[in-house]
């Protein structure tokens, strides 16, 4: 019997080199069995479509920011549901107005935001 | 395997071992990167080496405080980088770049 | 689960409400010219920083905890809160006129420094590392957005960029040590951390977490040699807000590290208080002596605060030293007399550069002559330089009289003469802004824009008869101050 550390460390290391096969079996597989065709079309970026001008990495529109933030800051708030929604019965009424205020909290927040305009897009 | 539910599988050193090492490498990266997007991935670094050594924690001494922490750490970490975001872009508007070390209008 | 004792927390419910309110009210305030009238939003903030104000000297005297013991209500809680709520108010007073000069004057500053003092109430208010934490960071992000509140300007940007990487830095460094206490005691509240680390103080472990959880607050209260930030940041940040970087999260910032060093780490009293009385000499030695070549006046207030961080850190490592809690009084009465004369100065150049909002840049050249322009502001001015050098008869001597006094009790009598020296050194760069507005003729003639916001002058009233009546009668703020640590200690 081996320590058991070293024994998961082992456990972990056998599944890695698992996943790593497969996937590599996977990427080389269909490189061996798929059909190629060798037209120059095959390194545009879309096959068919319009001819792209410039550099991908232009710009974005400052909206795309604000409303990327915004998901962020919202979207993480979900972390303190989720524990809450699990305990929410042994905690009891309390807790619930608790989450009142706190979705309430928010909701000051998405007002703010859409009174000034984050959401428009014209 | 010999682990039963109350014993850790992985000693609770290793944790601090690899949070200590993250850590150290979101130092560095503050310090020393020069574009502001690097600095601002380097400080989410060192903020979840801190999770990790909580969640770590947390399981060795078997209560959940150190698990709530990371739930506040989290919501923080996100406002943070919000924050360093706007920064960013009005920065940008007014220096188009964000080499934190052009930003020195003001010395002595 | 319990229903929460709120009565704790009513002055942070007020602020926190009329934030709301303010973030509310201001997208529906338009005028024609898209600029909006707001007074409005200045009431609704002023009405809460007054019900804040008034709840908190309501609630003197008394003593209950909350929210499973992560915060209190004692005087020592309520010491800071008045504290918060009368600079707070002082610095929305003084703010309308400069932000119309600017042309840039929106509502959302008012609820940001609202959730600032909420922040900094609950830091003071806290028993826990984990509300330590959190109230920390909503303090400190709402002084980011606030250093950059003039987004078109170059120098605020700057100014909130570094004052952003440098905070989050120190607070993850913070949160780091934090972490390794949990992982030391097990649990996160001061008491019961002060409990589990009490019998081994010295070890290795808790050495680290206390240094880093240190070095993380002596970050916020710029402490050399981790001030960097400090001119940078107050020289570009909009002026009010300069001054509510210099007073607010400072204080709260030693009012966290008494708080939590005392009850969280008193076995190893010794070790910090060394911590602290190192920082303190070389905090003085650099605030003071950099604050000598500026020849930016709001520059060298920015050094000048930094300074007085030294002097303040004397007396908190002096408590550490002795392992008692007694020098820290002198540090609260301290904190309470820079409050008022620090804003009293920085408000003072914020009513300048609303007199000239185009040609004034803080130089000290342009400082020539204002005793013949505005005498008032001259006058006021050199009562505040005055209280800062430390002048009796005025707050700074008091502050300065009980830290140094206390220093002295803790048998480190060559700590409060480093301190009184550098003190000395420090009225050159004082006096030198006073000679210069009383006996230097202007280089060129300054077209000057009145009349002053009655904002404005309330401000610098309060600040001004504060600062007298701090310097003349004590005594109170002494009282006020041990029944503060009396709570603290039970």
């Amino acid at each position: 019997m081996v320590n058991p550390a070293i024994d998961l460390v082992i456990q972990l290391g056998i599944m890695f080199a698992i996943g790593a096969a497969m996937a590599m079996a996977f990427i080389s597989i269909s490189h061996l069995l798929s059909p190629r065709s060798t037209n120059p079309n095959k390194s545009e970026p879309y096959e068919c479509g319009v001819v792209p001008k410039s550099d991908a990495r232009a710009p974005f529109n400052v909206h795309y920011y604000l409303v990327a933030v915004l998901f962020v800051l919202f979207d993480l708030e979900a972390v303190f549901i989720y524990p809450w929604a699990v305990s929410l019965r042994t905690l009891g009424t309390p807790a619930l107005a608790e989450m009142f205020v706190f979705i309430a909290i928010l909701l000051v927040g998405y007002v703010y935001a859409w009174k000034k305009g984050v959401f428009e897009w014209e | 395997m010999g682990a039963t539910p109350t014993e850790m599988p992985i000693p609770v050193d290793w944790y601090l071992y690899l949070s200590a090492a993250l850590f150290i490498v979101g130092a560095a990266g503050v310090l020393i990167r020069r574009n502001l997007f690097v600095v601002l991935f380097s400080l989410e670094l060192m903020l979840n080496a801190v999770n990790i050594n909580l969640v770590g924690f947390s399981r060795f001494h078997e209560n959940l405080v150190g698990q709530n922490f990371v739930l506040f750490v989290m919501a923080i970490a996100a406002a943070e980088a919000a924050i360093g975001l706007a920064i960013a872009t009005a920065l940008f508007r007014n220096r188009q770049t964000l080499m934190v070390d052009l930003f020195d209008r003001m010395k002595g | 689960m319990q229903w929460p004792d709120l009565v704790p927390v009513i002055p942070e419910l007020i602020l926190l409400v009329a934030a709301c309110v303010v973030l509310l009210v201001e997208p529906f305030l338009k005028t024609e010219d898209g600029r909006g009238d707001k007074t409005a939003v200045i009431a609704i903030a002023l009405t809460g920083l007054l019900g804040a104000l008034v709840v908190s000297l309501a609630l003197v005297g008394q003593d209950r905890e909350s929210f499973a013991g992560m915060l209190v209500l004692d005087d020592w809680a309520v010491f800071f809160k008045v504290l918060f709520a009368i600079g707070a108010g002082l610095v929305i007073l003084m703010s309308p006129g400069y932000l119309e000069a600017h042309r840039r004057h929106l509502g959302e500053f008012y609820a940001l420094v609202l959730l600032a003092v909420v922040g900094m109430d609950l830091m003071a208010a806290a028993r826990d590392f984990i509300l330590l934490y959190v109230a920390l960071e909503l303090m400190a992000i709402s002084s980011y957005v606030l250093a950059a509140f003039f987004r078109y300007r170059v120098r605020s940007n700057e100014s909130s960029l570094k004052y952003f990487l440098t905070g989050s830095f120190a607070s993850a460094i913070m949160l780091y040590g934090i972490s390794l206490v949990y992982g030391l005691a097990g649990a996160t509240g001061y008491a019961a951390v002060g409990q589990a680390l009490g019998g081994r103080g010295g070890s290795a472990g808790v050495l680290l977490a206390v240094f880093l959880v240190a070095v993380g607050l002596g970050f916020k209260v710029s402490a050399a040699p981790f001030h960097m930030w400090t001119p940078d940041v107050y020289q570009g940040a909009p002026t009010p807000i300069a001054a509510f970087f210099s007073v607010g999260p400072k204080t709260a910032a030693f009012a966290a590290i008494m708080a939590a060093f005392i009850v969280a780490f008193p076995g190893a009293v010794q070790e910090w208080g060394v911590f602290f009385i190192v920082l303190s000499i070389a905090t003085m030695l650099v605030g003071n002596l950099y604050a000598l070549v500026q020849t930016n006046v709001k520059r060298m207030l920015a050094y000048s605060s930094i300074a007085h961080a030294g002097y303040l850190l004397t007396g908190v490592g002096a408590m550490g030293w002795a392992g008692n809690s007694y020098p820290g009084h002198g540090v609260m009465v301290y904190l309470a007399a820079y409050t008022f004369m620090n804003l009293g100065a920085f408000g003072l150049l914020a009513y300048l550069k609303t007199q000239m909002p185009h040609s004034f840049d803080y130089s000290l050249k342009q400082m020539a002559g204002l005793g013949r322009r505005s005498p008032w502001a001259a006058v006021l001015l050199s009562l505040f330089l005055l209280s800062l050098t430390g002048i009796p008869g005025t707050a700074g001597f008091i502050g300065k009289f009980y830290v140094f006094s206390g220093v002295v009790w803790a048998d480190l009598w060559w700590l409060a003469v480093i301190g009184v020296l550098l003190s000395v050194v420090s009225a050159y760069y004082y006096l030198r802004v006073i000679i210069y507005m009383f006996f230097r003729e202007p280089e060129e003639e300054y077209e000057v824009r009145e009349p002053i916001s009655g904002g404005m002058a309330a401000s610098l009233a309060v600040s001004a008869i504060a600062t007298v009546v701090i310097g003349i009668l004590p005594s109170w703020l002494w009282d006020s101050v041990a029944s503060a640590f009396n709570a603290l200690f039970d």
